[in-house]
């Protein structure tokens, strides 16, 4: 399959700002996918050659070496590219436009030699040549073989390509768009994608699922099981910090676990090796050569997938430390060292298979009772601290146990029947109760910046605010929310020049929706954290619209920033959900504390 | 099949430029003599190597064999080899390959033979309008002038002299008069100017030292073609211009 046609495409994606575009013309790009392909198709759209699970090297081509690759292809001196790169903002663009001014010859033009066009298989092999090449001279070799790729190619083809290497390929896709278009391309039906995401979300690999599809058709899906060495998409859990709204949501019992503040861990065990995946399903194994230890010795399974909490804890007293602790950790060079100097413990706390069956699809009690069937628990490793509560009373009395143990709060469990591991689904089975909640907007918010503003008076012609927005994972999009101008230091706004010139876009993206039309708007790629005084309605920001008045969004009043928040993802941002939920609890504090008042 | 290259640094040269262009080679050895040619993947440079088995001592070759090897790995195998040091490649069992370092100490590697895609390369039929020998210390000492301030070398040449020249924050002009002591052949038929890239110039010129003299052929937007001898053996390096 050429190349071409994948770049054309991406030219086509890249200017619709409607989902429902996005989706149609991505689904007729896979219909022209040569099915053997289309697993690369899908890893390229989604900026990456492998899942990141393998655990399998990056490109490792950083902006300086991509310039070099493109002075080589094109003769263009170093300089040169890099005074258009400052006015144009983006190096993808910049070669092909240097590449439709220069006309480059290789060798083989004058040896007569016959170069073929680009294929989808030619630029995919020699991408992963350059990201497994290592060892002596590998740099220059990575970039000479970049620079096969940038001469062979299309003014368009090598715009995409350059973007692709620099992990800014901005086509506006995700994975609910690629889902919904495999769905309507392998099955004629967009409502299929329910099955294609349960699948997904059971094996974080969508690559292998789209080839499962072409392949064994929407059956084979529905039939996809968890597989151990392919991590799960984890079950998320709602927050709500009443303790009796949350008695009522999960219908009076619930089995309540400590929520411990450590690294969420998904560990695996396939064929006698044990590997650990973090919240964003990389392999974090060898972060964690202790941990693989430990549960080599504690849990007694052939094959498993588990869950726990890896919490950093004081090496004298064995008490529990801060989150702070384990990035202490994870700074560290020497990962032996570090495992003396910052120790952790292991909190199971849910298992989704074992010994070949599928426990996702069994209830809470039923997973519990299976993990504390496999773990001896000793000094590193134990079953997370739980009790069944069925009254308000029990639920305060554990709280206020985990919080004095060093503990964030505590999660709520439905022990329902239909209380199953919801794989990539936040709902209401798992509850997080944390001790900030019971202030008003004590609690910060994650937002994802997605334009930016310049600044007026001293902080005149640099962007001194932000757009930020909250995820609406319903319709998978960012809505805006807020503008955030105050809590930046210098070196936090020196900070922002360079993520606006990494993120920066011509248009909207098609994934966010705003009603201010900020001066330069941004990929939504960066989360940061805020603290507001309270949640208002607002007419300025789309974000939560209609929900309390027509029309009316919501709006945190007096948003400053406190810090980046590189170890999220967009869509892990605050949730629409989350927010309506806060602005609810707040305006219900509110009218309390007036009936206080009155009596 | 055995074959001992007698001078084991010329052997070392040939392969520290080469793992500059490529990661992976092949060898093929046969009757005539033995023959490298490869390709960067950038399609930039190419670099054959030409040796004829009446230059070695020992040539034992009953059919065509093909060594194929990661080149970074073989330089450094022969890391350390000294001036009088020989070099044996022989096949070795289960279809590994061997190498000895013969010299004041001697060291052997048993390496894998592994399988390398040899470029389809038709013969180099181009013409030149600047065929110029040169001392090749001399050029290289010029290149990497010229190269200290631009990542292209311009190479002109008229009936009287040749320049190489470079452009970056200042200007620099390397010029070697046709009657210099360092030209043994000074042919050219026009005026001839082209730019070829500086860092694949100095990846090659590290083979200077196998050669005293280089020739030197180019002509206006066409390829460089660069020819060393050394040792019976013939290395061509052809560069193509840049814009």
């Amino acid at each position: 399959m050429d190349f071409k046609i994948v770049a054309e495409y991406f030219d086509r994606l890249e200017k619709i700002s409607s989902r429902i575009q996005l989706t149609n013309l991505l689904s007729e790009l896979f219909l022209k996918t040569d099915k053997q392909h289309v697993d690369k198709i899908i890893y390229i759209i989604q900026g990456k050659l492998w899942p990141d699970f393998l655990g399998m090297p990056e490109l490792g081509i950083g902006e300086r070496f991509i310039i070099k690759a493109v002075e080589a292809a094109t003769g263009i001196s170093e300089s040169s590219i890099d005074k258009r790169l400052n006015e144009v903002g983006d190096l993808g663009e910049v070669v092909a436009e240097l590449k439709g001014k220069v006309d480059s010859k290789s060798l083989s033009t004058f040896l007569g030699i016959n170069q073929n066009s680009l294929t989808v298989e030619m630029v995919y092999d020699t991408l992963t040549r350059i990201a497994t090449m290592t060892g002596e001279r590998s740099r220059d070799l990575k970039i000479k073989l970049l620079t096969g790729l940038i001469k062979q190619s299309s003014p368009l083809e090598a715009k995409y390509i350059v973007r692709f290497v620099e992990g800014k390929l901005r086509v506006g896709i995700g994975d609910s768009t690629i889902i919904d278009a495999m769905a309507l391309a392998y099955t004629g039906e967009q409502q299929n994608s329910e099955i294609i995401e349960r699948a997904y979300n059971l094996r974080a690999d969508l690559g292998t699922i789209a080839k499962i599809l072409v392949k064994d058709g929407i059956e084979a899906i529905k039939n996809v099981k968890p597989e151990p060495g392919i991590p799960i998409r984890p079950m998320l859990a709602e927050r709500l910090s009443e303790p009796s709204e949350i008695i009522t949501k999960v219908n009076g019992r619930a089995l309540v676990d400590y929520k411990y503040d450590g690294e969420r861990g998904q560990i695996h065990r396939r064929e006698g090796k044990t590997f650990i995946y973090s919240r964003r399903l990389e392999n974090i194994s060898s972060q964690y050569p202790d941990v693989v230890e430990y549960i080599n010795k504690s849990v007694k399974a052939n094959n498993f997938i588990i869950e726990g909490e890896i919490v950093a804890i004081d090496p004298e007293s064995q008490e529990m430390r801060p989150f702070q602790e384990l990035m202490h950790r994870k700074r560290k060079n020497d990962i032996h060292s570090a495992v003396k100097e910052y120790p952790v413990k292991v909190f199971l706390f849910d298992l989704m298979f074992l010994n070949d069956e599928d426990y996702t699809v069994k209830g809470q009690l039923e997973r519990r009772k299976a993990l504390e069937g496999i773990v001896e628990q000793n000094e590193n490793v134990t079953i997370a601290n739980s009790v069944i509560v069925s009254n308000v009373t029990e639920l305060e009395r554990f709280f206020y146990q985990a919080i004095n143990e060093g503990a964030e709060g505590v999660m709520v469990k439905s022990i329902s029947e239909d209380s199953k591991y919801q794989a990539g689904a936040r709902g209401w089975q798992w509850i997080k109760l944390k001790r900030d909640y019971r202030n008003e907007m004590a609690d910060t918010l994650d937002l994802v910046a997605v334009g930016a503003f310049y600044g007026r008076g001293k902080r005149g012609g640099i962007y001194s605010s932000v757009l930020a927005a909250a995820y609406n994972p319903h319709k998978d999009v960012f809505e805006a929310l807020c503008k955030v101008a105050s809590g930046f230091s210098e070196d936090d706004l020196a900070e922002l020049q360079k993520r606006i010139l990494q993120w920066r876009r011509e248009n909207k993206h098609p994934r966010v929706e705003s009603k201010l039309e900020p001066d330069i708007w941004l990929e939504p790629a960066v989360l940061m954290e805020i603290r507001g005084a309270e949640l208002t309605l607002s007419l300025n920001h789309p974000c939560c619209s209609d929900v309390f008045k027509k029309d009316v969004g919501l709006s945190v009043r007096f948003p400053r920033f406190i810090r980046w928040r590189d170890d999220k993802s967009p869509e892990d941002a605050t949730t629409t959900d989350e927010i309506i939920e806060m602005y609810n609890n707040s305006r219900m504090e509110i009218k309390s504390e007036s009936s206080e008042e009155a009596t | 099949m055995k074959v001992i290259f007698d001078n084991g640094l010329v052997l070392k040269s040939i392969l520290d430029s080469l793992s500059r262009l490529v990661d992976e080679a092949a060898i093929g050895i046969n009757e005539k003599g033995i023959l490298i040619k490869a390709m960067d993947p950038a399609h930039i440079a190419l670099l054959t190597v030409e040796i004829p088995r009446e230059v070695f001592t020992t040539y034992e070759v009953e059919e065509p064999f093909t060594f194929g090897f990661n080149t970074h790995y073989v330089n450094r195998l022969l890391r350390g080899i000294s001036k009088g040091d020989k070099v044996a490649i022989a096949s070795a069992e289960f279809g590994d390959v061997r190498i000895d370092v013969i010299g004041m100490i001697n060291r052997k590697y048993v390496i894998k033979n592994l399988e390398v895609t040899v470029p389809d390369i038709p013969e180099i039929r181009l013409e030149f309008d600047a065929k110029i020998s040169l001392n090749s210390e001399e050029l290289k000492k010029g290149v990497e002038r010229v190269s200290s301030i631009s990542p292209g070398v311009t190479f002109y040449a008229d009936e009287s002299e040749f320049k190489l020249m470079g452009t970056g924050e200042s200007e620099v002009v390397v010029e070697i008069p046709k009657e210099a002591e360092a030209v043994k052949l000074y042919e050219v038929s026009k005026e001839v100017v082209s730019k070829y890239s500086a860092d694949y110039l100095n990846d090659v010129l590290n083979m200077s030292r196998i050669s005293e003299y280089v020739d030197v052929n180019f002509s206006s937007q066409k390829p460089l073609m660069l020819d060393f001898e050394a040792e019976g053996g013939k290395v061509k390096y052809l560069l193509a211009p840049q814009q």
